[in-house]
C-alpha cells in the first residue's frame, strides 16, 4: 500500500511541488480498523440473518419477524465491495487525489476482513465443528499463496512502468494490477456460486448455508 | 534466525487454531461472532502490539528499538497466554454436539464416492485400517472434504478474494513502521 501511494503523486524531487498527502499508517490504520469492524460485523450478522445450523429437534429456534438471508450473499456482499474498491483503484479515481483514498482502504479493509471472518463459518457450517481444524487450516492456506501471487502482479507491474531509478508514479503503475484483482474477487464471486449452486453443490446436498 | 521463525510460526498457528476450532466447536448455536471475536483479536493485536512497541521498547533519544526486550517480553507474555489458554479452551460436549455430527455425516453422504489422496505415512492397508479405526472420524472426514469438490472451488475463491486483499496491504511494508493489521 505504501508503495502504491507513493506512484499517486510525482517524487518530491520533481518541479511541480506538490507534498504526497496521502500518510500509508493512516491508512494502514483504516484498512486495520475496517476489517477489524468488518469482522465483528458479519459475525453479528451471520448469526442474525443467516438460516439456523439444523440442531437436534429438541431446540427448535423461535420463529424470526425479518426474512433470512444466506450466509452466501453476505460473503457475496462484502466481496463485492472489495471488487468496487480495486475498481475504484484501477480507474484512477485516487490518482492526486488522496483525500478518496479511504474508500480504498476501507473498502478493501472490510472486504478482506469479512471475507475471514464468513469464510471459516461457511467452511464450519457445510462440513461441520468436527473436522473444522483441519478443514479450515487446508482453506486458510490459499492467502498465503495469494499473497506471493498478487504481490509479484502488483511488483511486476510497478517495475514495468518504473523509470531507471526504479521508482514509478502515475496511473500506469497500478492499474493494471489492480484491474487483474478486481478480475480475480469477481472470479472468486463466480467459484462461490458454482460451490453453493452447482447441480453438485452445497445447496442441492440439502446444505443450508 | 531461520530456526527461530519456524517456531514463531508454528506457535502463531498451534495458537489461532486452538483458540478458533474451540470457539467454533463450543458456539455451534452464533458460531459467526464466535468465529469473528477470535480472529477480530487476532488482527487487532497486531495493531496495539504496535502502540506497545512504540512507546515502551523504543528508545526516545535515538528512537532505537530495543529488539532482544520485545521478544524477551512476547515470550513471557506468550507462555502466561499459553498457559491460560491450555486450561480454559475446552471443548464442552453435549448430546445436542453429538447428534449434530451425525446429521452433518449424513449431509455429506453425497460426496463420499471420491477417492481422496491416501496418506503417505500409512504403507499397508491392515495399517491403514488400524488407524482409521483408532482415529476414524479425522481421517474420513479430512478425506471427504478434499475430495469434495465444492472444497476445491470454495478454496479458489478464498485465494481469489485474499491475495488481492494481502497484496494490497503488504504494500505498505515499506513505508510504515508496522507491517501488516492482521494474519
Amino acid at each position: 500500500m505504501g508503495t502504491l501511494i507513493t506512484t499517486l503523486y510525482p517524487p518530491p524531487s520533481t518541479a511541480s511541488q506538490i507534498r504526497n498527502p496521502v500518510d500509508s499508517a493512516t491508512h494502514v490504520s483504516i484498512v486495520a480498523a475496517t476489517s477489524t469492524i468488518a469482522r465483528v460485523v458479519a459475525g453479528i450478522l451471520s448469526d442474525y440473518l443467516a438460516p439456523p445450523v439444523p440442531t437436534s429437534d429438541a431446540c427448535l429456534p423461535p420463529p424470526r419477524k425479518f426474512p433470512r438471508c444466506s450466509r452466501m450473499y453476505l460473503l457475496f456482499s462484502f466481496a463485492f465491495l472489495m471488487l468496487l474498491g480495486n475498481l475504484y483503484v484501477s480507474l484512477g479515481y485516487v490518482q492526486e487525489h488522496g483525500e478518496n483514498f479511504w474508500i480504498v482502504s476501507s473498502s478493501i479493509g472490510a472486504g478482506y476482513g469479512a471475507v475471514f471472518c464468513l469464510a471459516p463459518t461457511v467452511v464450519s457450517v457445510v462440513w461441520g465443528t468436527e473436522n473444522f481444524g483441519t478443514n479450515w487450516g487446508i482453506v486458510t492456506m490459499t492467502p498465503a499463496a495469494g499473497a506471493t501471487v498478487f504481490g509479484s502482479i502488483f511488483a511486476w507491474g510497478y517495475e514495468h512502468y518504473a523509470n531507471n531509478h526504479g521508482v514509478c508514479w502515475g496511473k500506469e503503475c497500478y492499474s493494471g494490477s489492480f484491474m487483474i484483482m478486481a478480475v480475480s474477487v469477481a472470479c472468486a464471486l463466480v467459484g462461490w456460486t458454482i460451490a453453493w449452486r452447482a447441480p453438485s453443490g452445497w445447496r442441492a446436498r440439502g446444505i443450508v448455508v | 534466525m531461520v530456526l527461530a521463525f519456524v517456531f514463531v510460526g508454528m506457535g502463531t498457528s498451534s495458537m489461532y487454531f486452538a483458540g478458533v476450532t474451540t470457539s467454533a466447536k463450543n458456539f455451534t448455536g452464533n458460531r459467526g461472532l464466535a468465529l469473528s471475536l477470535p480472529i477480530a483479536a487476532f488482527g487487532l493485536s497486531s495493531l496495539w502490539q504496535s502502540q506497545l512497541v512504540s512507546r515502551v521498547f523504543t528508545d526516545e533519544t535515538t528512537g532505537e528499538l530495543a529488539v532482544a526486550a520485545i521478544f524477551r517480553a512476547y515470550s513471557a507474555f506468550l507462555v502466561v497466554i499459553g498457559i491460560i489458554g491450555a486450561l480454559g479452551l475446552k471443548v464442552i460436549k453435549n448430546d445436542q454436539e453429538i447428534s449434530r455430527t451425525g446429521e452433518w455425516e449424513n449431509l455429506l453422504e453425497g460426496g463420499q464416492n471420491s477417492g481422496g489422496p491416501s496418506y503417505g505415512a500409512i504403507g499397508q492397508e491392515t495399517a491403514g485400517e488400524e488407524v482409521s479405526e483408532k482415529r476414524p472420524l479425522i481421517n474420513m472426514a479430512t478425506r471427504e472434504f478434499l475430495g469434495d469438490n465444492t472444497m476445491w472451488f470454495f478454496a479458489a475463491g478464498v485465494f481469489l478474494v485474499t491475495g488481492p486483499g494481502e497484496a494490497f496491504i503488504n504494500n505498505a511494508c515499506f513505508f510504515s513502521s508496522f507491517c501488516r493489521p492482521d494474519h
